[in-house]
């Protein structure tokens, strides 16, 4: 678990007021063990994605929790869908023929339809 | 990256410092690689355009540039960890959303019920100051190939000196996590406990391999078994079955036990033929005189091979 210090010292460019506010705005959620607040790795992550969607790509206040959220929701969708595949993958070459073939009328269907 | 940063970014040479960090500021937006997680070519793309806006955009490096007295490398900065990189680790990530179902319910249960699972596992740590969930803890387990394959229990203990009881579901492969509700850390503030994430590390079998959800064994069979065919014991994830060898059977010839494998796989037997330990003299004489006339090629394939 990293402090707020290091997540500072770690992070080129970033003030522990700014960081504060960012947290505040929930755009991160560190956990809080007896009354001190702790980051995990992927909140540096979250952290960087933040400061470039701000200084290099000039996205403003109120879009960074919009991106944030379509990024965790395309995450969401991807884990979901892989773990689905996975399972799929795990079935008798009979299930899965049956699945991909139904998969693709489906497609084909919604096409024509479409 | 070697490319000469105006041409990364796609300006001239007198570009001002505003059209520098416009340029950036366009590819930044465009190539970023948290917005193409899927993308494993974006962030090689992405580094080149930080190189050279990182170059670019020192004054005094851009100057040392311009006189050719730093190439384009520049300094290079340390690997940056992606948000990315941390994006793929499912209910267990702590910004982890399956909104993207809500609306497929209507069409299908399937997804509906992945996706109310995925929401109930994702009350995600660190949300407001009331009561905190506790975090999730990590365990290994190494489970033996058997228990992996037809599912078990087995008992773990914690660093606290408390025993869980581990629940193997049915064909766990290698590398799985299993997921214990409310097994990991207590919470805070009358928050509930965290989960325990068990990895599975599943050691090999010395007869059964593994490969879906079918599993393979190797069964040696005599020569005789091979040219007259007969019935053998062989065994399975199961137990012992009998099954038939056909007459002329051969070695690497396949047979499969229909339903014998993990769940609804099957277990694919190889035959493997294996001579005597001694060849004795009756079996010796009676090749000697089947050889005279009944002498038959194998290798045409080989024969073709110029090497």
């Amino acid at each position: 678990m990293i402090s707020e210090k290091e997540v500072i010292r770690r992070i080129e460019g970033l003030t522990i007021r700014r960081l504060r506010t960012w947290v505040t705005r929930g755009w991160v959620e560190p956990t809080r063990a007896e009354g001190n607040i702790r980051f995990r790795e992927v909140d540096i992550a979250r952290i960087e994605l933040i400061r470039q969607l701000k200084s290099d790509m000039d996205i403003n206040n109120a879009a960074v929790p919009i991106v944030l959220s379509l990024i965790d929701q395309l995450h969401g969708v991807r884990f979901e869908l892989r773990s689905l595949a996975q399972a799929i993958e795990d079935q008798h070459s009979d299930v899965q023929a049956a699945i991909l073939s139904a998969h693709d009328i489906r497609k084909r269907k919604d096409t024509d339809e479409g | 990256m070697t490319d000469n940063p105006y041409d990364v970014l796609g300006v001239k040479s007198g570009a001002t410092n505003k059209e520098i960090k416009s340029a950036y500021r366009q590819l930044a937006k465009k190539l970023h690689p948290d917005l193409h997680p899927g993308d494993a070519d974006a962030e090689e793309k992405f580094k080149a355009i930080s190189n050279a806006y990182g170059l670019l955009s020192d004054p005094e490096k851009r100057a040392r540039f311009d006189k050719g007295e730093i190439d384009a490398t520049g300094a290079e900065k340390p690997q940056q960890q992606y948000y990315r990189n941390y994006g793929n680790t499912g209910p267990e990530h702590p910004y982890y959303s399956a909104d993207g179902f809500q609306d497929f319910s209507d069409e299908s249960d399937l997804f509906s019920e992945l996706f109310r699972r995925a929401q109930a596992q994702s009350s995600g740590p660190g949300r407001g100051g009331g009561p905190q969930r506790g975090s999730d803890a990590q365990y290994h387990l190494k489970v033996e190939f058997l228990d992996a394959v037809r599912g078990a229990k087995q008992r773990i203990t914690l660093p606290n000196g408390s025993n869980i009881d581990v629940k193997i579901p049915t064909g766990i492969r290698d590398g799985q996590t299993i997921r214990l509700k409310g097994k990991g850390h207590p919470g805070f503030n009358n928050g509930p406990s965290g989960d325990a994430y068990v990895k599975v590390q599943v050691m090999p079998h010395h007869l059964f391999k593994r490969q879906g959800q079918d599993i393979l064994l190797t069964a040696p069979i005599t020569l005789d078994e091979a040219v007259l065919g007969g019935k053998i014991t062989v065994p399975t994830i199961n137990g012992k079955v009998t099954m038939t060898i056909p007459p002329g059977a051969n070695s690497g010839q396949t047979l499969r036990l229909k339903g014998k494998g993990v769940k609804t796989g099957d277990q694919r037997v190889t035959l493997k033929i294996v001579l005597p330990k001694e060849i004795d003299d009756e079996l010796k004489t009676f090749m000697q005189d089947w050889q005279k006339s009944h002498s038959y090629s194998v290798r045409q394939e080989l024969e073709g091979v110029e090497t």
